[in-house]
């Protein structure tokens, strides 16, 4: 069976390698980009069946992304969780209006808890 | 007849003669006709001396002064004439007696009294006065007097400075005609509600007021004011209003709140980090075979980096709260399902510090709640955390729901160390800890009650305390029971 694709998009390599190295090692296929334009040249290419997105980004953050996203037909349905340090009423909801599908504030959640509800969303596709 | 007249004239010269008021009559070359006794006195002579001499032989000089003229004038034009007049006597000395000089026929008729213990006095006070308007006008807070009905009667150089008004534009005018107040958020306040108006009416003071002031060109300033009534016997005769101009105060408030946001924002990013990776060694299998002292030192790390991210948590509530950034989601909840839900999911918590939470449901019949969810889960969780905190003999933590005059009342009750009456009156101010807590190394920020303090307040509710030191503290927020609002 062809491993499921997931895209990291974030600037922080320490986060970044961790949930590479974690998310390889339970079995996906991993991107990483380390910023939003990056993200937007690689789904040219790939269209995955999640991204994990960080909200502050250089280039272009994950607001602009989830704007440009909802525009491409492809992209539209491919689940987008925003892994990030923002975690105001205003910075969640304007997220969830630009269609996110999970938001999760990185100094809040465990390592462990975040890993699990990627696998629980990718198990429902 | 005439026996009688004279008797008449005796009796009336002998009362003038002992008048305690000084009576003189001059002639029209300016002699003494008759002096009392009381008048030689007056004059530091006697009246053999007296009478039958002119006044420039007794007084030289006189002539040249504003009583001679006076004295001359009424001569000529036999007019009364009141005055006050400072006499200076040939040895120099200087005396101030009211004078009435008035005309008869054989030339003019003085009274004279002495004034100079009323004009002493009259002088000292004024001196007084002279000194208090100097002090008034040199003081750096703008100071504005009104009489009881509001209207100015005082402004000084400060507060003219800082409001753009001369005295003239605004003497004798009521305050709020001028004068215009905001809020926070531009709106201007009513009259009615202004605390000078209250002052007025209520006759009590109101210190420490922060509002807005608005200058004579439009702009407008944060102030705080104090306004102290003035009550003379009883009865209010006007009002003292000192205010300072606090801009810079709130730009370095203004600029700390933002700083304290930037830097927990950027805290957030490597305190998450480390939390993470901490996590991802203890949830693998690296830790197998690795002594005891390891995990301990782990955990402790883990520990220690949870509460960094607790304090950074706070500190940027406390940001969101100085910046009037808290926006309240509010749902419909079931209040005592919501609590049941917090103190269970408290319950483990507490356990690992040995102390039981003990949920007491006096009052069930509560229409939903109309609330921020969230929020109103961090006051509680702050309560029952503060209490199993301090509750340093593993005594029970109770948590009692009630409804009191349309109230409900949620308290969060402990047996710990107590709050002591001195720290009492600071518990919910920013970064306060009470001495005992310091002293009892228990981990804090002093940010919780204040945060779990103006969420409680901004649901219209209030937050009170009760403690004795070594017996425990209850901690209790009053939350109305409204109605849902239709959306």
């Amino acid at each position: 069976m062809k491993k499921k694709q997931i895209i990291i998009a974030e600037d922080e390599p320490a986060y970044r390698n961790l949930l590479k190295t974690k998310l390889i090692d339970e079995g996906y296929d991993v991107i990483t980009v380390i910023n939003g334009e990056e993200l937007m040249t690689n789904l040219k290419k790939n269209t995955p069946q999640l991204i994990l997105l960080d909200l502050i980004m250089p280039l272009k953050n994950g607001f602009q992304v989830l704007e440009e996203l909802k525009k491409i037909k492809d992209l539209k349905k491919v689940p987008v969780m925003a892994i990030t340090n923002l975690g105001q009423d205003e910075e969640i909801n304007k997220a969830k209006s630009l269609g996110i599908d999970d938001y999760l504030i990185k100094s809040d959640e465990s390592f462990y808890d975040v890993i699990r509800k990627i696998k629980k969303l990718l198990s429902k596709l | 007849m005439l026996a009688q007249q004279t008797r008449v004239q005796d009796t009336l010269a002998n009362s003038l003669d002992y008048l305690l008021e000084g009576c003189q009559i001059i002639s029209f070359d300016f002699r003494y006709l008759y002096v009392n006794t009381t008048v030689a006195k007056q004059g530091k002579s006697s009246k053999k001396e007296l009478l039958g001499h002119t006044m420039m032989e007794m007084y030289p000089g006189i002539e040249k002064t504003e009583f001679f003229a006076k004295l001359r004038d009424c001569m000529i034009n036999r007019k009364l004439s009141v005055i006050e007049n400072e006499f200076i006597f040939p040895d120099g000395s200087k005396k101030w007696f009211e004078l009435r000089i008035e005309p008869v026929p054989e030339g003019v008729i003085i009274f004279s009294i002495d004034i100079n213990a009323k004009k002493a006095t009259e002088t000292k006070l004024r001196k007084t006065y002279l000194q208090d308007e100097v002090i008034l006008e040199s003081i750096g807070e703008g100071l504005i007097v009104t009489d009881q009905y509001g209207k100015t009667t005082m402004i000084n150089r400060a507060a003219q400075e800082m409001l753009g008004y001369i005295p003239e534009e605004v003497l004798g005018q009521q305050v709020i005609t001028w004068l215009s107040m905001q809020d926070e958020s531009g709106h201007t306040i009513l009259n009615r509600d202004r605390p000078l108006s209250l002052v007025l009416n209520q006759s009590k003071p109101l210190m420490n007021i922060t509002s807005y002031y608005i200058r004579k060109n439009k702009d407008r300033f944060p102030v705080n004011i104090t306004i102290t009534p003035i009550i003379i016997e009883g009865k209010l005769t006007g009002i003292i209003e000192v205010f300072r101009d606090i801009s810079k105060e709130k730009a370095i408030d203004k600029a700390k709140t933002e700083f304290v946001s930037v830097a927990s924002h950027a805290l957030r990013t490597p305190l998450g980090i480390a939390k993470w990776y901490l996590e991802a060694i203890s949830g693998e299998k690296y830790l197998h075979d690795a002594p005891d002292i390891l995990i301990n030192y782990l955990d402790e790390i883990y520990k220690n980096n949870e509460r960094l991210l607790v304090l950074v948590r706070n500190l940027l509530s406390v940001s969101r709260i100085d910046q009037g950034k808290i926006k309240d989601v509010p749902k419909k909840i079931d209040v005592i399902e919501h609590i049941k839900l917090i103190v269970k999911d408290m319950q483990i918590a507490a356990l690992k510090d040995h102390v039981s939470i003990i949920l007491t449901i006096k009052h069930t019949d509560f229409p939903p709640l109309y609330i921020d969810p969230l929020r109103f889960r961090e006051v509680l969780e702050n309560l029952i955390t503060n209490a199993i905190k301090y509750d340093t003999k593993n005594k029970p933590v109770e948590v009692i729901v009630d409804k009191k005059t349309n109230l409900l009342s949620i308290s969060v009750k402990d047996q710990g160390i107590g709050i002591s009456e001195e720290d009492k009156k600071k518990i919910f101010s920013k970064f306060f800890r009470a001495e005992k807590a310091i002293s009892n190394n228990t981990e804090g920020s002093g940010l919780g009650l204040y945060v779990t303090k103006s969420y409680v307040e901004g649901w219209n509710g209030s937050i009170t305390l009760l403690s004795k030191e070594n017996k425990g503290s209850t901690f209790t927020i009053h939350l109305p029971i409204a109605p849902i609002p239709k959306t």
